[in-house]
């Protein structure tokens, strides 16, 4: 019976929730009723994958009006003021859901009958992996034309290539529930329609209808933990091994130190806002700027890393600093005209965010510079963003992963919690920026396993024994019996990267080997500052 | 409020009250009977006046009465802007409804524009009892009668019963007759003497008299009748009122003045403006609300000029002149398509005149929600207020409000040229009445503000005067915060309430007890004192912020500290001194991009006026920067001169401030003034200085250990200690204590005061010198009186008493103990802080001084000593280390004296024994 409806879902998506609104009218809940039906004809992966996506290769326009798609999409804006809509037209028919009978305005309006939907404003996932895209949606075949964005300041990156949607959300018990930056596939009618908002400016924007919305609250990529062992070749120790190892060659001229740093924090995600566990943050010091023989312009040069990074993370930006951008771009969100600008820091929870410092050149930072340096160190300290707003800001939670690379000793504008100087062989600077088709992917099964690892390890638990419990403490009065320099601070990122330690080798336990071993990772980086 | 109304100007009344026939002063012919909603008193003797002259004489209008009163057409009632469609109810019943010179008032809009230039067939007095509002059983008559009896018989007894049925806490009246006030009879008076034409109307005043209880309900349902059903009553009334005084021969309405004021009442407009709804969160106002009388809080963030809204259009026929006016119609003008006189009858000839219109003012006002009220990781809404006459221009953007309106949802238009609309509805609010700032959530110190910056400019209907004052309405508050306020003052109670409120305070920093708990009583503060009798404005004032400095090594959570003060302090502003500028500290002057004009923008400090500003790296900030501070910390203003505006602002705030040392870790054998790169006058403007060492100690480090591998490792972290306050209870419980208790220092704490500062005093006194060590300053004794009064406060006690002293004292001593310590003798020295030189350096100097001198003067012949040589003599037999720099400093000392010369330069150097000296 389920896959009837699943057919006609696809094919006529208006009549078939008409069907179900003559099947289900006296209910009092229509909207919930319609999540819930929806939701059950597309209740297997095989169906719900059937619905066609809406993303920047298949833009809005490549649909014809009313079609189901399914939208997967990160909240950009909670704010517009929701709208009312006639549940039922005077026929007696369905209304929302974009149905309009157009009807002359003097027409008698029965307000026992008005409902109320929550408008969203949703734009492309910002720095999705394309292989993340693949094993959600199947296979991208890159469309002709360029989507050309309306609105294009409510995406963290408004010039790259994405897609802004208007959300209707009828269910509203459902919408009050989401909050900006997360991450959300809706599935409904798409439709083009005005902006809906108190300005006086028309503008026809796709809008999208929502039948019912699937949440993904961490990612939407889910590996298992502790790591499934395929063969001798695959436990979690071995392949830890060899990703590291790639991650040093691809991308860090052969640095296995500092590859398994980068390990370590790009695992890391927020344990705890209270009391605050938050990601470590990283800078690779003394890591070259881009050679400018090969290139004409340095700034414009991506570390390979940034490639690396999309390859084993689903969610990975880069930032390329430079006076200019600094300057003249947004880091924070804020509301002009009353309406929501994104920034370059809105993107999803649990993103990992590579910082890249050798664009900048001497010059002046102006204000908003400065505002966007705060910004960022606010992120990496409290992993809180202020949007603004007038005469307020507000705070919204972040998950930001921060990665500075920088030519210097340490960042020019960031405090970080870990230093590492990159030692790499002068032979492999170039490799330092080889464009992304020369870097060398392992088999896909290899490259499987590095992602396993990897996205496991950010979903994973530890526990503590009370004898590691006891062990760390007796080390830090011991520590510092021999060095008072050694404070607090150090028994905190030790821990960290203790616990970041047990994760990346898929441990349920943090045992005191590991803790040892953790240790002697912070010492050799340590030796490697002075 | 823009009345340019052609013919309807007050006639000047030769003939008694209500009689027909007034001259008109249009001088334009007018064949049409000005569509006018005629109100009459519905117990006027003389309302069957025949309604003469239809279209026949063109000098004068129809005589009914009511065209020498100006309709009662309040923009927020009709409002003109695409008013809510007329709900399908008033379809089903049309009985009556078509008469639109009725008495009934203009019960509502009319479901089509068909009507408008219509001119009314039946008789104009049809009895007012069938009157209903439509599909449902209120009967407006009665409405009416049941205001007016509740006008005429409201006494606040009433509402203190009923406000003790409903468990509020109530006043107790001075005198039993005060209970027995006619409360509205004496605004209606004051009205009639002030020319007030707004009457403040406390809904639960309505529930509380008995009589008129279901009128509560019936106002908040059905706002668009029974408002100017309320108008008219409260007009009739106010001529009963003018009529009774005349009678009387009250002061001033005797004779001609009588007549006069009579007549101005009558051409006045009355509005009833309707408040003391709950509020309501604007995320909840829903469809059911469409209509309805909703209350809602918020901030406003944009509002709109003044717009002329038409009310009535003026046209006239460019063939014969003959004029027509026509009523605007949920924002649409009907235009005549002919002359409707039947001689002329042309099409197309009718012509605007537009200063012949009548305008009323509107303005849009955008209103967000405040930070409070929107809910956890949610973006703040916004919704559309369109105020009327009075009320324009009464909020700017910034303010805080609480409106009360009617709920409106009007069509979207698909395309603003076609008639189509889709089944898409915007809301907006009709606003009838805006109190500013909302009740006591704005969370800066009320003292520091003048008692009526929050009285409404231009509105001041009488009810509102009068509810400043009156404590029922603040008793009414206390429903909401009553349960709150037990659960503090129980808190308040138990004896370890200070102890818990310290854990409680930035719980994830370990220890630090005292610091914690000098940060607590800075947030609680100590109360403002002014002297009364001084000169001036009220003479000088004494703050009763207290201010601390955190100084220690790196990594011992400072920072940490400041961000969780900034969190729960009201009115807390986080600023990093390394990037504040003093301009970002102080204030501004910007342009306006909406008006092009400059605008002073407060920077950190003026911000948190009435609050706690956070500032960390302290030492990192320029001195242009910190000199602004020395402003702020006693006088407790900012002086500002930019682009010809020069001002000084309140920056009545506690500084709560950290700073590391020098040498970046603090070095011990050195002061305090030594170690921090502060100038020591601005070290003594602090009441509490915290030195934050990092010392090892191996009992300590292993709890350290202990707490924070149970912080960081354990599966789900948990707070240190269950026994904890949230955020939220301790910045409500600071909140609380900081807008209601305002201790008074006993005497006996003011003797323990004198004690304690006696004591500090003389613990500077050492038997075997006569120098004196300076341990305590006037300055620490109002630090010692402000800390009390916090102590107090946060015990919420009335009065200081002995403890209160205790503690501060004792405080005090830790935080002087870890400051003022002189690092080579070991003693308290609070000219360390004062002045930078203690007492061992004081002493140091003077005995250096002497061996100078000495050596000078034991030096072969005149020639001097060379700067080397004596300052490596001088070395040789001192004990302690003589530093270059010290030495230096003596001899400039000593040559200022003009007792030594030093000749030459740099290496050269000779120090010679002044000629007669």
């Amino acid at each position: 019976m389920v896959s009837a409806y699943f057919a006609d879902a696809l094919r006529d998506p208006t009549s078939e929730l008409q069907e179900l609104y003559a099947r289900a009218s006296t209910s009092q809940d229509f909207p919930s009723e319609v999540a819930r039906h929806f939701s059950r004809v597309f209740s297997t992966d095989d169906t719900f994958r059937e619905i066609p996506v809406l993303d920047v290769h298949n833009p809005p326009e490549s649909y014809s009006s009313r079609q189901l798609v399914r939208f997967r999409a990160m909240i950009q804006d909670t704010s517009p003021s929701s709208e009312m809509y006639l549940r039922r037209t005077t026929g007696g028919t369905l209304g929302g859901w974009g149905i309009h009978s157009n009807e002359d305005e003097e027409i008698d309006i029965d307000y026992n009958e008005l409902r109320e939907c929550n408008i969203l404003w949703a734009v492309s996932v910002p720095g999705e992996s394309t292989w993340c895209g693949i094993e959600l949606d199947g296979s991208i075949t890159p469309s002709q034309s360029i989507h050309k964005p309306l609105r294009s300041h409510k995406h963290p990156d408004s010039d790259g290539r994405h897609i802004g949607v208007q959300i209707k959300m009828y269910d509203t018990a459902v919408a009050e529930h989401f909050k900006p930056t997360e991450v959300v596939t809706f599935v409904g009618i798409l439709t083009n329609e005005p902006l809906h908002s108190d300005g006086d400016h028309e503008l026809d924007v796709p809008t999208l209808h929502v039948f019912f919305a699937r949440h993904h609250p961490h990612s939407a990529i889910t590996r298992a933990y502790p790591f499934v062992t395929r063969s001798e070749e695959s436990t979690a120790i071995k392949t830890r091994e060899r990703l590291i190892k790639w991650i040093a060659d691809q991308s860090l001229g052969g640095d296995v130190e500092a590859a398994e740093w980068v390990l370590l924090t790009i695992i890391a995600r927020v344990q705890s806002r209270h009391p605050p566990l938050l990601p470590p943050t990283l800078t690779i010091s003394h890591f070259p700027p881009p050679p400018t023989t090969e290139s004409l312009s340095p700034p414009a040069a991506i570390p390979s890393l940034s490639d690396v990074l999309s390859a084993l993370l689903p969610l990975a930006r880069t930032l390329p600093l430079s006076l200019d951008f600094l300057n003249k771009t947004r880091f924070a969100p804020e509301s002009k005209e009353e309406d929501l600008h994104s920034g370059a820091l809105q993107i999803p929870q649990g993103s990992v965010l590579l910082i890249t410092e050798h664009g900048v050149q001497e010059g002046k930072l102006v204000e908003q510079g400065l505002v966007n340096i705060g910004t960022l160190q606010e992120v990496m300290n409290s992993q809180t963003l202020a949007y603004r707003f007038l005469f307020s800001q507000f705070s919204f939670p972040t998950d930001i992963t921060c990665i500075v690379l920088t030519e210097g000793k340490k960042s020019a504008f960031f405090k970080t919690d870990i230093v590492i100087p990159l030692k790499f062989d002068p032979e492999s600077l170039s490799t330092l920026y080889k464009p992304a088709s020369d870097i060398l992917l392992p088999d896909v099964k290899e490259l499987e396993a590095f992602r396993d690892l990897v996205v496991g390890s950010r979903a994973g638990k530890v526990q503590v024994t009370e004898a590691t419990s006891q062990h760390i403490q007796q080390d830090f009065v011991n520590d510092r019996r021999q060095n008072p320099a050694i404070t607090s601070d150090d028994l905190i990122r030790r821990m960290t990267i203790a616990k970041l330690y047990a994760l990346s080798l898929h441990e349920i336990e943090l045992s005191i080997d590991t803790w040892e071993r953790a240790k002697a990772l912070d010492e050799r980086r340590k030796a490697r500052l002075v | 409020m823009a009345r340019r109304a052609v013919g309807l100007s007050t006639p000047r009344r030769k003939t008694p009250l209500f009689a027909p026939g007034s001259s008109s002063p249009l001088p334009f012919p007018s064949s049409s009977p000005v569509k006018e909603r005629v109100r009459r008193r519905d117990n006027a003797p003389d309302s069957d006046l025949p309604i003469s002259d239809r279209d026949s004489e063109p000098l004068e209008f129809p005589s009914s009465p009511a065209v020498t009163t100006p309709r009662n057409r309040r923009g927020d009632i009709h409002s003109s802007m695409n008013a809510t469609p007329i709900p399908r109810r008033a379809r089903r019943a049309p009985g009556g409804n078509d008469d639109m010179n009725s008495d009934g008032t203009h019960l509502t809009l009319p479901p089509s524009s068909a009507p408008q230039l219509s001119v009314p067939d039946g008789p104009s007095d049809e009895p007012a009892e069938i009157r209903a509002i439509w599909g449902t059983t209120v009967n407006l008559a009665e409405t009416m009668k049941s205001f007016r009896e509740f006008m005429l018989g409201f006494k606040p007894k009433y509402r203190i019963s009923y406000d003790r049925d409903r468990g509020v806490r109530t006043r107790i009246m001075a005198s039993p007759e005060e209970g027995e006030v006619l409360l509205y009879e004496t605004y209606l008076r004051r009205m009639r003497q002030t020319g007030e034409t707004n009457l403040n109307l406390d809904m639960l005043n309505l529930a509380a008299y008995p009589p008129s209880r279901k009128l509560h309900v019936q106002l908040a349902k059905y706002p668009q009748e029974v408002i100017p059903a309320m108008d008219q009553v409260l007009k009739d009334l106010m001529l009963e009122i003018a009529e009774q005084d005349q009678l009387a021969e009250m002061e001033g309405m005797t004779g001609q003045d009588g007549e006069e004021e009579i007549a101005e009442i009558m051409s006045k407009v009355y509005k009833i403006r309707p408040f003391g709804l709950q509020s309501v969160n604007m995320r909840e106002l829903n469809p059911t609300d469409t209509d309805k009388l909703v209350c809602i809080k918020g901030l406003v963030i944009r509002a709109t000029p003044v717009i002329p809204d038409m009310k009535v259009a003026f046209f006239r026929c460019l063939t014969c002149n003959h004029t027509v006016q026509v009523e605007i119609d949920r924002g649409k003008i009907d235009e005549p398509q002919r002359c409707p006189r039947d001689v002329c009858a042309s099409v197309g000839t009718m012509s605007l005149v537009h200063n012949r219109c009548e305008f009323a003012d509107r303005q849009v006002i955008r209103l967000q929600e405040t930070p409070d009220a929107v809910p956890d990781g949610q973006t703040p809404h916004t919704v559309s207020l369109s105020v009327y006459d009075e009320l324009v221009d009464v909020s700017k953007p910034g303010d805080r409000l609480v409106v009360t309106g009617i709920f409106r949802s009007v069509p979207v238009r698909v395309n603003p040229r076609q008639r189509t609309m889709k089944s898409l509805f915007k809301t907006f609010l009709d606003v009838v009445h805006v109190r500013l700032g909302t009740d006591d959530t704005l969370g800066f110190d009320k003292s520091t503000r003048p008692a009526a910056s929050d009285r409404i400019p231009g509105v001041g209907g009488v009810g509102e005067e009068e509810e400043e004052e009156n404590p029922l309405d603040r008793e009414k508050r206390l429903t909401r915060r009553a349960e709150l306020e037990n659960k503090l003052r129980e808190l308040s109670q138990q004896p370890d309430v200070y102890d818990l409120l310290a854990r409680s305070l930035a719980p994830s920093i370990w220890a630090m007890e005292d610091v914690k708990k000098g940060i607590l009583l800075q947030l609680f503060g100590g109360t403002n004192k002014s002297i009364a009798r001084g000169g001036g404005a009220g003479g000088p004032r004494y703050r009763g912020d207290i201010n601390v400095l955190l100084v220690g090594d790196p990594g011992v959570s400072k920072s940490q500290i400041l961000q969780y003060v900034h969190k729960i302090a009201p009115r807390g502003v986080y600023t990093s001194g390394k990037g504040s500028s003093a301009v970002g500290l102080t204030a501004y002057v910007t342009r306006d991009p909406d008006s092009k004009q400059l605008v002073l923008e407060s920077g950190a400090l003026v911000l948190s006026d009435g609050g706690v500003c956070c500032i960390d790296e302290f030492d990192k900030m320029s001195d242009a920067t910190r000199s602004v501070l020395h402003e702020v910390m006693e006088q407790q203003t900012v002086s500002i001169a930019k682009a010809g505006i020069i001002t000084t602002l309140n920056a009545r705030t506690s500084i709560l401030a950290a700073a590391n040392p020098v040498g970046s870790k603090y070095n011990r054998s050195e002061t305090i003034s030594k170690n921090l790169d502060l100038p020591p006058t601005l070290i003594s403007r602090f009441d509490l200085l915290y030195l934050i060492l990092d010392n090892v100690d191996e009992a300590l480090d292993r709890k350290l250990a202990q707490h924070l591998v149970g912080l960081y490792l354990e599966d789900a972290p948990q707070a240190a200690g269950q026994d904890i306050l949230t955020l939220e209870e301790l910045a409500a419980y600071i909140t609380y204590a900081r807008s209601r208790m305002h201790p008074i220092i006993t005497e006996n704490a003011g003797n323990e005061l004198v004690r304690s500062y006696v004591t500090l005093r003389k613990a500077g006194e050492d038997p075997r010198s006569a120098e004196k060590r300076i341990t305590a300053t006037t300055r620490q004794l109002e630090s010692m009186i402000r800390l009390s009064e916090a102590h107090a406060r946060m015990r919420f006690s009335p009065f200081v008493e002995v403890e209160d002293v205790r503690e501060a004292f004792r405080l005090m001593r830790e935080a002087i103990n870890t400051s003022a310590r002189d690092p080579t003798t070991g003693e308290i020295d609070m000219g360390l802080l004062d002045t930078g030189i203690g007492r061992a350096q004081r002493r140091m100097r003077g005995d250096m001084r002497k061996a100078i001198l000495a050596l000078l003067d034991g030096a072969p012949g005149s020639r001097g000593i060379r700067w080397a040589d004596a300052y490596k003599s001088l070395e040789g037999q001192s004990s302690i280390r003589v530093t270059a720099g010290e030495f230096q400093e003596v001899i400039r000392e000593l040559e200022q004296e003009g007792l030594v010369k030093v000749i030459g330069e740099r290496e050269r150097r000779v120090i010679r024994r002044a000629d007669g000296a």
